[in-house]
């Protein structure tokens, strides 16, 4: 096994299921001959030639909608937006055509397409670089919606995503790109789509996040331990969409109280949504509010404010705290 | 104008009912105070009068459903200018339902439920666990932050009420452990005691079974003994009467007071013989009072008997039983105990018993274990009356008569009263039902 960055998962889940699989092609902006902005796509145009790693011209939209057609005729196609901040360019071929060609041909035509795309604040980038905007494909019927965390589940969810028969948008945290290195198998590992983690287990209070957001919780999670003496239980969700709420409505059952942490703005985010499936599945067991530790409802701010927008561990602390002293 | 019916406040802390019967259908004009619905609160039915003139526009329950207080039962379309200037809805409802309300006076009194209409402050995993005991959660008194109701307070209440706090849920009993393993494998797997209802099995580990619903009769007689056998610390003691001669003039009587109406049942002189002890005896026609720690002598005399009915054990209370003829007792207790068993009976006269008479003999056996009709500090049950040997005179001179004998059983509260007094006490029932002449000097 060797320790690695999560691009470089990303990049031995792509070469090894290029190399199983014929069918899988690589296409984006600078993916091939420059090797991608984040090196994520590095080598793979020497292994596998032009014609399975392609380098587009800059437009979104035509990327998405030549994936969607190599989809239709058998290839796996796994596009890359260079920055979540412009895949809206490709929001009308992924809500229009991706999500629903299955449903609108009854079954005849599947698109088993991977739309990769760096998302995420937390390294000083421009205007469109930092968004998390997670909530708008999670929103949309027909598509999956991943966010690993980790470079080992960041290789494992990626070969899942690849082998899916429908399309996936799999959005890749930017800021733990190279923020840490991680033991991952050589072998294949896969983790289901649509399936949450435990990975700290506790009885007082229960910490839900994915992606970026993992990190500061994790270390929240230890400081509670620490300074509180306080138990929290950890639940990674991996997929945002469909949402595997078993884990934390049973988790909550158990602690009667949560904590749930995303950087995407609050409003209608990804969080409202597991506050309401709390309410459904849980209400009973819960002992105090849910609380939300979010980005704010306002336009991801450039680098010198850009701290005071992310979701921090001492901003989890505090509401964990507040949700256990209610 | 549209009406909302609403289940209204039926007093006596009841706060639920089953709906038995739907009268009318949708699109029927009704009359106001016209029967509508048919409802069992805790063990009798009512018919619900419409409280206004009009059409059902919409009915939201169905027979079998259990429907809280404030609950909307129907709408209607009502008529007329004199409805449209009427107080509110709500009070409508609840001054012509009238029949349904507590009776103003006797019985003894209990803590009216306080129907604010402001919810109490309480977090859900507190709602639980009140639900999970029984307790309405206005009636606790808060002590949380901001006025919540806080669980050690729900808990303190169900003490004070002598309610156990119930066996942790599985879900509770899984936060206790630390085993990883049990935790995603307990929680969906083994069903909690959820009012809310689980979903029907079809067999447990040892073979099939069926899940029928705690309702109604059955259900309101399940929580009534569990709290009595809970907080009151029963002792029983038994004896026998020989009822031989008061058998005979029973005999004697039985046809002229069927012609007055009544059954000259031998529950009619043990009725007038418990209630002349009870008056010597005034420890037995009490309650405990928990909170003032008193003990309440009641000065009246109203004593319920347990009906045997398809429905469950009904207890209708014959009131000032000390102020009645033998003849009109007999008469009553016919008329209530049929109909009773016809699930006619009124809820008020379910109410305000003081001491209980319960009899099995009708069915058979000797001896067993009534259990106190709480708050009330004993009862007295029946065995079935027997023709036996029995030896008189002593061993150098004695005779074997067939005598008839009949079983007694007085159940009482230990914190009341003593064993002797119990001694006593069903030694004077006996004593007068021996001798019916004496019978007719105490009663």
């Amino acid at each position: 096994m060797a320790k690695m960055t999560m691009v470089q998962a990303i990049n031995l889940a792509l070469t090894q299921e290029m190399e199983k699989d014929d069918s899988v092609v690589v296409l984006g902006e600078d993916v091939g001959v420059d090797g991608g902005v984040f090196r994520v796509t590095d080598g793979l145009i020497g292994k596998f030639g032009p014609e399975r790693v392609i380098d587009t011209p800059l437009a979104e939209s035509g990327i998405a909608g030549i994936s969607i057609g190599m989809a239709v005729y058998g290839l796996k196609p796994v596009c890359e937006m260079q920055f979540s901040g412009f895949d809206y360019l490709a929001f009308h071929q992924l809500e229009s055509h991706a999500a629903r060609l299955r449903w609108r041909s009854q079954g005849r035509f599947r698109v088993p397409m991977v739309m990769r795309a760096p998302y995420g604040g937390g390294v000083r980038a421009l205007e469109h670089h930092s968004e998390s905007r997670e909530a708008y494909w999670a929103h949309t019927p027909g598509l999956k919606m991943v966010i690993p965390s980790s470079p080992r589940n960041a290789r494992a969810l990626l070969v899942s995503a690849i082998r899916d028969p429908d399309p996936v948008v799999f959005y890749e945290p930017k800021a733990v790109y190279r923020a840490f290195r991680e033991e991952v198998p050589e072998a294949e590992e896969t983790i289901p789509i649509g399936r949450s983690q435990l990975v700290r287990e506790g009885r007082d209070v229960t910490l839900i996040s994915y992606g970026a957001t993992m990190h500061p919780v994790l270390e929240a999670a230890s400081l509670l331990k620490e300074r509180d003496g306080v138990e929290a239980e950890v639940v990674d969700l991996l997929t945002v969409s469909p949402l595997d709420d078993s884990l934390f409505t049973q988790s909550v059952k158990k602690t009667g109280r949560a904590v749930l942490v995303h950087e995407a703005p609050r409003s209608f985010g990804p969080g409202a949504e597991i506050v309401a499936r709390l309410v459904e599945k849980s209400f009973l067991y819960l002992e105090a509010p849910i609380a939300r530790v979010t980005g704010f409802d306002v336009i991801i701010p450039l680098y010198q404010r850009e701290r005071e927008y992310m979701p921090g561990t001492e901003r989890i602390l505090r509401a964990a705290r507040e949700t256990l002293s209610f | 104008m549209s009406v909302e019916f609403r289940l209204p406040d039926l007093g006596e802390g009841i706060h639920e009912g089953e709906i038995v019967e739907v009268l009318v259908s949708v699109g029927d004009r009704v009359l106001d105070g016209q029967p509508v619905m048919v409802i069992e609160t805790d063990k009798a039915t009512t018919e619900v009068p419409a409280p206004v003139s009009g059409v059902v526009k919409e009915i939201r329950v169905k027979p079998g459903e259990v429907v809280k207080v404030g609950a909307v039962l129907m709408t209607f379309e009502a008529e007329g200018r004199a409805v449209a200037a009427a107080p509110p809805e709500k009070d409508v409802s609840r001054e012509k339902a009238g029949g349904l309300e507590a009776p103003p006076g006797g019985g003894e009194t209990r803590p009216a439920v306080t129907a604010s209409k402001e919810p109490p402050a309480a977090a859900p995993s507190t709602r639980r666990l009140a639900r999970e005991l029984g307790i309405d959660l206005r009636q606790v008194a808060p002590s949380g932050p901001g006025g919540r109701v806080t669980p050690e307070d729900v808990r303190r209440h169900a003490e004070l009420q002598g309610r156990k706090p119930a066996a942790p849920s599985p879900q509770a009993a899984v936060a206790e452990e630390e085993a990883p393993v049990a935790r995603t494998a307990a929680p969906e797997a083994a069903p909690a005691p959820s009012p809310a209802g689980e979903p029907l099995g079809a067999c447990d580990p040892h073979g099939a079974i069926e899940r029928v619903p705690l309702r109604s009769v059955r259900r309101a007689t399940a929580k009534h003994l569990a709290r009595a056998w809970a907080e009151i610390p029963h002792v029983s003691h038994q004896d026998v009467a020989d009822i031989t001669e008061l058998d005979a003039f029973r005999r004697k009587h039985k046809a002229e007071i069927r012609e007055a109406g009544g059954a000259l049942n031998m529950i009619v002189f043990v009725l007038k013989a418990a209630v002349a002890a009870l008056k010597a005896f005034p420890g037995f026609n009490a309650s405990i009072d928990p909170e003032r720690e008193e003990i309440v002598f009641k000065r009246y005399y109203n004593i319920g008997v347990a009906v045997d009915t398809d429905r469950g054990l009904i207890v209708p209370v014959i009131r000032d039983v000390d102020r009645k003829s033998v003849r009109e007792l007999a008469v009553e207790l016919l008329d209530v105990a049929e109909r009773t068993r016809r699930g006619k009976a009124e809820r008020e006269e379910m109410t305000g018993g003081t001491f209980t008479l319960t009899n099995i003999g009708a069915l058979g056996g000797t001896a067993f274990t009534p259990i106190i009709n709480h708050p009330q500090s004993a009862i007295l049950g029946m065995g079935q009356a027997r023709l036996q040997p029995v030896v008189r005179g002593d061993l150098e001179r004695h005779e074997i008569v067939p005598r008839l004998l009949l079983p007694l059983i007085v159940a009482f509260d230990h914190r009341i009263v003593d064993g002797a007094d119990a001694a006593r006490f069903l030694g004077m029932i006996i004593e007068a039902l021996e001798n019916p002449e004496e019978l007719l000097l105490v009663i």
